[in-house]
């Protein structure tokens, strides 16, 4: 069982790792994140911090990540913000009610991919809500597909990070 | 603030056979979708102000879009419909290139314009 400065310290690790994702991701793709579609790195932070530490954690990681994010990025208050926002709250939604579920039991390939579909469909409607305009019922495919591979990517770097950090006692 | 009971359980596995089971059916989902391509034969251009409805199969004409960030300029014709230049950051549209089949469509999302290839019998779509 790990003390309470141990954990203090890997959330703070998994919240600094969550940023580095975040920013360079913000940095390779212009900042509408509408058109691109992108990899979801930081979701990489998101679903190994629900794995090994639960929903709470991974709420108080991610909405930390996208707070100070935009604080580094210069975007706090503006529509990549909270495209970002409701993307991060969405995966994480769905994530952590697939998560709970024993029976199918999902491993990290499905909790990824549908944390990915929910985070771009998130997205697409929270745009079309602040830009009102909604000429985007196309994209809901297209993102949807990209949400196959980006998923399992996200979910192979996801499962390295907890393995990594539960060889270094998990328990 | 954090649990820390929770940490003992065994990982869960990379993938499970139920993930596989979503992935297709996903794959079969989307295929369903987006497969399907008709022939086109109507191109609709809609703006935030006015909408343009053109034969793909005509002579190429030139249409400019008034948007919120200026003109989209966009070409159809010849059994095509292009972007060819837009006020918008990314320019994600005018990179999409040609489209060619009905269901197809360009998206230039900061500037609100919307073009896309509508092809037989759907012209019921139009109505709105």
């Amino acid at each position: 069982m790990p003390s309470p400065t141990e954990k203090l310290t890997k959330m703070a690790f998994f919240l600094a790792l969550a940023l580095v994702f975040h920013l360079i991701e913000a940095i390779l793709i212009p900042p509408l994140p509408l058109v691109g579609v992108r990899l979801g790195l930081a979701n990489v932070v998101t679903l190994a911090a629900l794995e090994l530490y639960g929903v709470s954690s991974s709420l108080a990681i991610s909405i930390l990540r996208v707070l100070l994010g935009s604080f580094l990025t210069a975007t706090f208050g503006t529509t990549a913000f909270w495209l970002s926002l409701a993307g991060a709250m969405a995966s994480l939604m769905v994530m952590g009610l697939l998560a709970r579920v024993q029976k199918p039991k999902f491993g990290f390939l499905g909790l990824s991919i549908a944390g990915a579909m929910s985070h771009n469909w998130a997205q697409l409607l929270t745009y079309s809500l602040l830009a009102s305009f909604s000429g985007f019922s196309y994209y809901l495919v297209l993102l949807a597909g990209a949400a196959i591979p980006t998923g399992m990517v996200v979910a192979y770097l996801a499962y390295q990070l907890c393995r990594l950090e539960g060889r270094r006692g998990r328990c | 603030m954090f649990k820390t009971q929770k940490n003992c359980a065994p990982l869960r596995d990379f993938y499970t056979k139920e993930d596989l089971w979503l992935v297709v059916l996903l794959c079969l989902m989307l295929l369903g979708l987006a497969g399907g391509r008709q022939r086109g034969e109507l191109v609709v251009i809609e703006g935030p102000g006015a909408s343009w409805q053109l034969p793909l199969f005509g002579p190429e004409e030139l249409v400019e879009v008034e948007g919120p960030l200026g003109k989209t300029k966009v070409v159809v014709g010849g059994g095509r419909a292009q972007i060819l230049s837009s006020p918008c950051p990314d320019h994600t549209c005018v990179n999409w290139g040609k489209i060619r089949s009905g269901g197809q469509a360009l998206i230039c999302a900061p500037n609100h314009v919307v073009v896309r290839i509508l092809g037989k019998g759907k012209y019921h779509a139009l109505t709105h």
